[in-house]
C-alpha cells in the first residue's frame, strides 16, 4: 500500500505562513526572473490563471484583483520541503521524495486498521507541525494514491486525506465487473488530472469519447498499448490495481550535477557571459562538493533562448582525475566559454554541467596518482573553508573575482520575500 | 606503540584523555528538540515586556506541542502575529475560543551584550 502526500499550493503556503494576512488573499508566485506563474493560491486558480502563463500575460487580471506577486524564493522553499519531509519519515520510514512538494510513502511494514482516517490523520499532523497544508492519498499502486491525493485536495469535506482501497477479496487489475470498488473515486475524475496521462494525451483521449478515468480502464489493453504505448497501460493497470512501479530503490548518487539560469537580460558581451558562466561554475562546484562527489567532465552550453536565431552550443573537457576544486571547475567553465562564445549573439541562458561522477572515497585511479596527499588536503581544506563562510553568512559572501565584472546576468527578484527559516537576519519579526 | 589504535599527537604519544571524551555542549540539543517543527523570530517593541520577552529578544517556538494552560504562544488574530500569555487556571485555558495558535514559546534567546 502507498500513500502519496501533495502539499497545496506549496510555493504559495510557504509564504503564507509568515504573512498571516495573506490566508484569504489572492497569492501568486514568480519564477525564473519573474517571468511565470509557478505558484497559484485557490483564488488565482479560480480566476483562470493557468499554471506557467508568462507574468505579461496575466499581469492584468492580477492586479485587478489586488493579488500579491511574490519572487520564488527557494531558500525558503527547500528549508521548509525538508521539514515535510522529515515529519513523513518519522511517520513512515520508506520514503521517496518524488518532488519538492510530493513524496510516496511504503506502507507494507505499518498496521493500519483504517487507511481513510490514517491518511486524513497524516495530513492534520503535517500540516500542524510545520504549517504546511497537505493532501494524503492512499491505495496499493502509485498511480490510485497520486488520484486519491487530488481528490483530497479538491473536496474539503474528505478533511485532507482519502484512501481508495480493495476489498480483500478482489484481485488487482480484475474484469469490469471486480473494479466496481473504483466505480465511485473514478467516474468523475478528470482524464486530464490522471498522472501518466496530462494535458497531451488528454485531446486525443477525449476525441474518442473518454473523459473520465472510469472510461480509460474500460477501454482495451490492445487498443490502450497501441494508441499510448507500454507507458499508458501501465497507467490503466496502475489504476485498475496493479502495482507496475513498484517503489523506488534509494537512488545511488547523482549521475549529473549541474547548475544553469534564465539572464535577468539577455548578455553578448564576453565579460559578462564570463561572469555568469563562473558563478554557475562555482555553484555546480558547491553542489558536488555538497554530496561528497567528484566529477571527471565539465560542460557548458549557451543558448540564445526559445526565439534564437543561433542553435545552443556546448562544450566539455575531461579532466585527468576525477575532482571537486572550486578553482578548478571554474577555470575549466572559463576556458570552455571561449570554445562556446561567439560575438553579436544574444545570450539568454547558459549551464555548466559536471558529470562522471564518483563518490569522494571512492579511488578511481591507482595508477595515476594526480597529486600529490598533501596538495589535495591542502585543494580539499580551501574549498572546505570557502563553502563554510557561504554556508553561514550567506552564498557570495566569497566568489571568485571574475564572477563580479558583471550582474547584468542575475535575474529579477523583485519580490522575494526573507529566507525566514534558514537566516538570521531575515527571521519574521513579532512586534 | 606503533600499532596502538589511539590517536597519537605530534610527540608520538597518545592521549589517554582522548578516550570517551565528549563533544561539547550544543545550545542545539537543549533548545531544539523537534527540528522540523522549529522557528525562530524576533521581537521588536515592548508590547510583550510583562511577559518577560523585551526588544530584540528570539523567541523559540515550536509548532508540535499542544499549548497549555499558563503557556506562552504565537497567535493570529485579524492576520497579525501576537505573542499571548494562555491563563495558568486550567477552567478559564478549557473556556477559551479555539484561537489561531501558530506555535508554543518554548525559549526566549535574550541577548544581554
Amino acid at each position: 500500500m502507498y500513500a502519496l502526500v501533495d502539499c497545496n499550493n506549496f510555493f504559495v503556503s510557504c509564504e503564507r505562513l509568515f504573512r498571516p494576512e495573506l490566508r484569504d488573499v489572492p497569492v501568486a508566485v514568480l519564477s525564473n526572473n519573474d517571468g511565470c506563474v509557478v505558484a497559484r493560491s485557490n483564488e488565482v486558480k479560480a480566476l483562470g490563471v493557468p499554471m506557467g502563463t508568462p507574468h505579461f500575460k496575466a499581469k492584468d487580471v492580477l492586479e485587478r484583483h489586488k493579488a500579491v506577486l511574490f519572487s520564488a524564493n527557494f531558500r525558503l522553499y527547500g528549508d521548509m520541503s525538508s521539514r515535510v519531509v522529515q515529519v513523513l519519515t518519522a511517520i513512515a520510514p520508506q520514503i521517496e521524495v518524488y518532488s519538492v512538494d510530493e513524496s510516496f510513502l511504503d506502507l507494507s511494514e505499518l498496521r493500519i486498521d483504517d487507511y481513510e482516517q490514517w491518511a486524513k490523520d497524516v495530513a492534520a499532523v503535517v500540516e500542524k507541525r510545520t504549517g504546511i497544508p497537505v493532501s494524503v492519498g492512499v491505495a496499493p499502486t502509485k498511480t490510485l494514491a497520486k488520484l486519491a491525493a487530488e481528490q483530497a485536495k479538491k473536496d474539503a469535506n474528505l478533511k485532507g486525506g482519502h484512501a481508495i482501497i480493495p476489498p480483500n477479496d478482489v484481485a488487482a487489475n480484475s474484469t469490469e465487473v471486480e473494479q466496481m470498488w473504483l466505480k465511485d473515486d473514478l467516474c468523475s475524475f478528470p482524464v486530464e488530472d490522471i498522472w501518466g496521462i496530462g494535458r497531451r494525451l488528454a485531446p486525443m483521449l477525449r476525441d474518442f469519447g473518454v473523459t473520465t478515468a472510469w472510461e480509460f480502464i474500460q477501454l482495451p489493453d490492445a487498443w490502450i498499448r497501441k494508441k499510448m504505448s507500454i507507458k499508458g497501460l501501465q497507467t490503466a493497470q496502475e489504476i485498475r490495481g496493479l502495482d507496475c512501479y513498484g517503489f523506488a530503490v534509494p537512488r545511488d548518487i547523482a549521475k549529473m550535477v549541474s547548475a544553469s539560469r534564465s539572464f535577468g537580460s539577455s548578455l553578448s558581451q564576453l565579460h559578462e557571459l564570463e561572469a555568469a558562466v563562473s558563478s554557475l561554475a562555482f555553484r555546480a562546484g558547491y553542489r558536488l562538493r555538497r554530496q561528497s562527489l567528484n566529477a571527471r567532465t565539465i560542460s557548458i552550453y549557451l543558448s540564445g533562448g526559445k526565439k534564437a536565431t543561433f542553435s545552443s552550443k556546448k562544450a566539455s573537457i575531461t579532466f585527468d582525475y576525477p575532482l571537486n576544486d572550486s578553482a578548478a571547475i571554474v577555470s575549466a567553465s572559463i576556458e570552455l566559454l571561449k570554445d562556446a562564445y561567439a560575438s553579436g549573439r544574444d545570450y539568454k541562458k547558459a549551464g555548466v554541467i559536471l558529470q562522471d561522477i564518483t563518490g569522494s572515497s571512492e579511488q578511481q585511479m591507482p595508477l595515476l596518482k594526480p597529486l600529490d596527499e598533501r596538495t589535495l588536503t591542502k585543494i580539499a581544506r580551501k574549498n572546505t573553508s570557502i563553502d563554510s563562510i557561504n554556508d553561514r553568512w550567506g552564498s557570495g559572501t566569497i566568489s571568485y573575482a571574475i564572477s563580479k565584472t558583471s550582474d547584468k546576468w542575475v535575474s529579477k527578484r523583485e519580490n522575494v520575500s526573507p529566507a525566514y527559516t534558514t537566516r538570521w537576519a531575515e527571521i519574521p519579526t513579532i512586534s | 606503540m606503533s600499532d596502538d589504535p589511539i590517536k597519537e599527537n605530534s610527540s608520538g604519544f597518545p592521549n589517554p584523555a582522548l578516550d570517551g571524551q565528549d563533544l561539547g555542549l550544543d545550545l542545539n540539543e537543549l533548545v531544539v528538540k523537534h527540528p522540523a517543527s522549529t522557528f525562530y523570530m524576533r521581537v521588536e517593541g515592548e508590547e510583550y515586556a510583562q511577559a518577560g520577552i523585551y526588544s530584540g529578544d528570539i523567541v523559540v517556538l515550536d509548532r508540535s506541542l499542544e499549548a497549555r494552560a499558563g503557556n506562552t504562544v504565537l497567535v493570529t488574530t485579524d492576520g497579525q502575529m501576537k505573542i499571548v500569555e494562555l491563563p495558568k487556571n486550567a477552567d478559564d485555558f478549557a473556556q477559551l475560543e479555539s484561537t489561531d495558535i501558530w506555535g508554543v514559546i518554548t525559549h526566549v534567546v535574550s541577548p544581554k551584550r
